[in-house]
């Protein structure tokens, strides 16, 4: 099997040295590790949200039980601080932000003027935007009861009338039902999976530099006066490139499984088999990058120029939804998005037949652009 | 003298006919300036929501409404779906963060007095959940309030009461912080990216000298020089002086090319900005000189030469933002950090001593770095050191 002998050379080039075996196979791993370290230390910092609830009447306590019942927030009560301590805390980055509620709230609403309870923030982002939204809706059903109250001359007088209102609401007749979505973790937080992807990309593509190198070298040349195929020599040089991704992909991931733990819910066999047409996508895209450059070294420039860009607007480091919409659309074109969605379908609990289409794109990636790339292998072309 | 004049011009000319380098050098720094500064712009992205309505009943047209209102205000972007499955299918491949679907009998249930809900499907990003689901809450409690009017006391018309304030009539919020967001500070993401990576594609230039030398040396045109009758350390400073040239290319036109194309407010101080990649080129030639003193040769120096800014990079918050926040103090060794931290002082043209303490500390690495770089020289130039 001659196609057996050029891939076990290639690799021998890719990772047969020391270089580069501390460079594509250790340096990953180490920078991999070092990232799920990070990682889950970014995950459990939750808002931290001082309240105080001031108010002598009964209609603050509605507005601490809603924040309670969020769990994105922590909320830690002190009822003994001033309006100014609290603002002090967020100032001073102890707290995220504060909620006061006061002293005066129902006494306010009971007379008919919309009291308000106030948020201290750093500036405005999406999270706290949410808190006060939240806060508003429910100080607004409180002031739109007490006027509902107040508007009927026949209860007005009667505070239990009030408390029965609010009660009648606490079991309320219309409910929102939370339906389970089976929400993947991976492309809300793609970063490990990213670093992954592109480590696989680099790698690839120095491989395939390898065999551009023996064109220019015109090593090449002479691999075709050897009694072989065509067919061999290029099925040689692609599964060599595969086999490279396949190593570095084997030690990463057993790496992360069994050494760090971090498994993301998906069985380690389907998380490789989306990587391995990932996998075949790369080695098409570098293949056809390496078509339309001159010589090797051309070629691991231009790379530079194409792989970190488009990582990052794949969304391998930051979620797609964040990006401008032209950016989302243009990551349609890249694999990674591919990959990045199915392996979030897979650790949201979805099985094979639910990835088919991610799948199906990133094996017509691999076909368009491997035979767009098969030009790589035409030893009369040199600079 | 002579010397040295020569020795810059021929390495400019060598420089500015390395095309692919200077694309790199410069191409590559913009190109990430663009994404990054665009993917991370500070306005708030809204929560998309997708909305199927099914009832046909009387509430229908007050649903219609009530979802046109709230897409009216800043945090809430609606999507009329076509189905409740098409709902589901958004809120899983991440084209809406929230979905909701209204069953076709909500208005007959409401109407007869039994419990009715909507369904929602929250998505992957909390805080968006809770706009939404605040969204969601107003109207429901509407309703709720009406029907808990009608049992308690009689009254058929609550609904009038009930106006549709926004979020800033109900509660008072204050803003403590200066800037627009928590994670660049003062500066935008644009400002905050171009400051980063200008910083880093300089040192990045700083190994073009180390590099030159090196090749030099390898092909033994530096041996050569030896048996000039001119002096070789004027040589030596001409080659370093060369790619000083070429970091000095790319400041200016990383700055000009922000500055016109993208928009990018740098503080007008031009002189401090200078200032500040002057010291920054030094610091990376120095650093540059030092490694392949010890590497000896090319390969070796340009990838430690690589990882070193690659990771002094990352450490001082370049690629993620807050990063710096979690190494406990580490990003403080980076040349990166004060580089960009006084850049951005003086982008924003605020606290004007500190932007000077902390170009002090950059001019002290530069200074410590080309020290010892000029102690290790001898052993990059010297051919048998």
């Amino acid at each position: 099997m001659p196609s057996l002998h050029i891939a076990a050379h290639l690799i021998r080039r890719t990772m047969g040295s020391r270089r580069g075996l501390i460079m594509n196979v250790l340096l990953p791993a180490i920078i991999l590790s070092m990232m799920g370290g990070l990682l889950s230390g970014l995950l459990d910092s939750k808002p931290v949200i001082v309240v105080n609830i001031a108010d002598r009447g009964s209609l603050g306590a509605y507005l601490a039980s809603t924040l309670e019942k969020e769990p994105l927030y922590a909320i830690q009560k002190h009822s003994n601080l001033t309006e100014e301590e609290l603002k002090a805390l967020v100032s001073d980055g102890e707290a995220d932000a504060a909620v006061y509620v006061p002293a005066d709230f129902t006494s306010q609403m009971l007379s008919g003027t919309h009291s308000k309870a106030i948020v201290y923030q750093m500036n405005e982002q999406l999270w706290n935007a949410s808190l006060s939204a939240m806060l508003a809706v429910e100080s607004d059903r409180l002031y739109a009861t007490v006027e509902l109250m107040r508007g009927n001359e026949a209860y007005a007088a009667e505070p239990s009338r009030l408390a029965a209102l609010l009660e009648a609401q606490a079991a309320p007749t219309i409910t929102a039902i939370q339906s389970e979505m089976k929400l993947g973790q991976v492309v809300s937080n793609p970063m490990m999976i990213g670093l992954i992807l592109m480590f696989l990309l680099l790698l690839v593509s120095q491989s395939i530099g390898f065999v551009m190198e023996d064109r220019d070298t015109r090593t090449m040349a002479r691999m075709y006066t050897a009694p072989l195929r065509a067919f061999d020599i290029a099925f040689g040089n692609f599964m060599g490139s595969m086999l490279v991704g396949t190593i570095q992909l084997l030690i990463v991931l057993s790496l992360l499984y069994y050494a760090f733990g971090y498994s993301l819910g998906i069985p380690f066999g389907s998380l490789l088999l989306v990587l391995e047409c990932y996998l075949l996508a790369a080695v098409g895209l570098t293949s056809a990058i390496a078509g339309l450059v001159r010589s090797s070294t051309q070629l691991s420039q231009i790379n530079n120029l194409l792989i970190i860009p488009s990582c990052l607007i794949s969304g391998c480091f930051f979620p797609l939804s964040i990006m401008p919409d032209f950016m989302q659309k243009l990551a349609n074109f890249t694999p990674q998005k591919w990959a990045i969605q199915a392996i979030d379908r897979l650790g949201g609990g979805y099985s094979f037949s639910d990835i088919g289409m991610q799948l199906l794109i990133l094996l017509l990636f691999a076909a368009v652009l491997i035979t767009f790339g098969s030009v790589v292998l035409r030893p009369n072309r040199t600079s | 003298m002579r010397a040295w004049w020569t020795t810059v011009y021929y390495e400019c000319v060598k420089y500015s006919r390395m095309r692919s380098l200077l694309v790199i050098l410069i191409g590559l720094p913009l190109l990430l300036i663009l994404l990054l500064g665009s993917a991370f712009n500070t306005d708030i992205k809204p929560a998309k929501v997708a909305v199927f309505n099914a009832d046909h009943g009387n509430m229908r047209d007050g649903i219609t409404l009530f979802w046109e209102e709230a897409a009216a205000g800043p945090y809430i972007k609606v999507l009329q779906a076509k189905s409740a499955s098409e709902v589901q299918d958004w809120v899983r491949e991440g084209t809406v963060d929230y979905g909701v679907s209204i069953p076709s009998d909500f208005s007959l249930q409401v109407e007869t007095g039994k419990a009715a809900e909507w369904l929602t499907y929250a998505g992957r990003y909390e805080e968006k959940n809770i706009a939404a689901d605040a969204v969601v809450n107003r109207y429901l409690s509407t309703v709720n309030l009406q029907i808990a009017a009608v049992q308690i006391l009689g009254v058929m018309n609550a609904g009038d009461i009930l106006k549709e304030p926004s979020a800033e009539d109900s509660i008072v919020v204050h803003n403590l912080g200066m800037g627009d967001s928590e994670i660049f500070g003062e500066t935008s993401a644009i400002q905050y990216y171009s400051a980063a990576y200008l910083i880093m594609f300089l040192l990045y230039g700083g190994m073009a000298a180390a590099i030159a030398l090196i090749n030099q040396r390898e092909s033994g045109t530096l041996q050569r020089m030896y048996t000039n009758p001119s002096s070789f350390r004027m040589t030596t400073l001409g080659v370093i002086c060369g790619s000083g040239m070429l970091a000095a290319l790319q400041a200016i036109v990383i700055v000009v090319f922000t500055s016109f194309v993208y928009d990018v407010n740098w503080g007008g101080q031009y002189e401090i900005i200078a200032l500040i990649c002057f010291l920054t080129a030094a610091a990376g030639i120095g650093l540059g000189i030092t490694i392949a003193s010890f590497a000896q040769n090319k390969k070796t120096t340009q990838t430690f030469f690589s990882i070193i800014v690659f990771s002094m990079t990352f450490l001082s918050g370049g690629m993620m933002t807050g990063i710096e926040k979690m190494v406990g103090g580490a990003n403080k060794l980076t040349i990166n950090h004060w580089a960009s931290t006084s850049l951005r002082a003086v982008m924003t043209g605020t606290g004007q001593t500190e932007a000077w303490q902390e170009i002090g500390v950059l001019a002290l690495f530069a200074l410590c770095l080309l020290i010892i770089a000029i102690i290790r020289l001898p052993k990059v130039v010297k051919p048998h050191a």
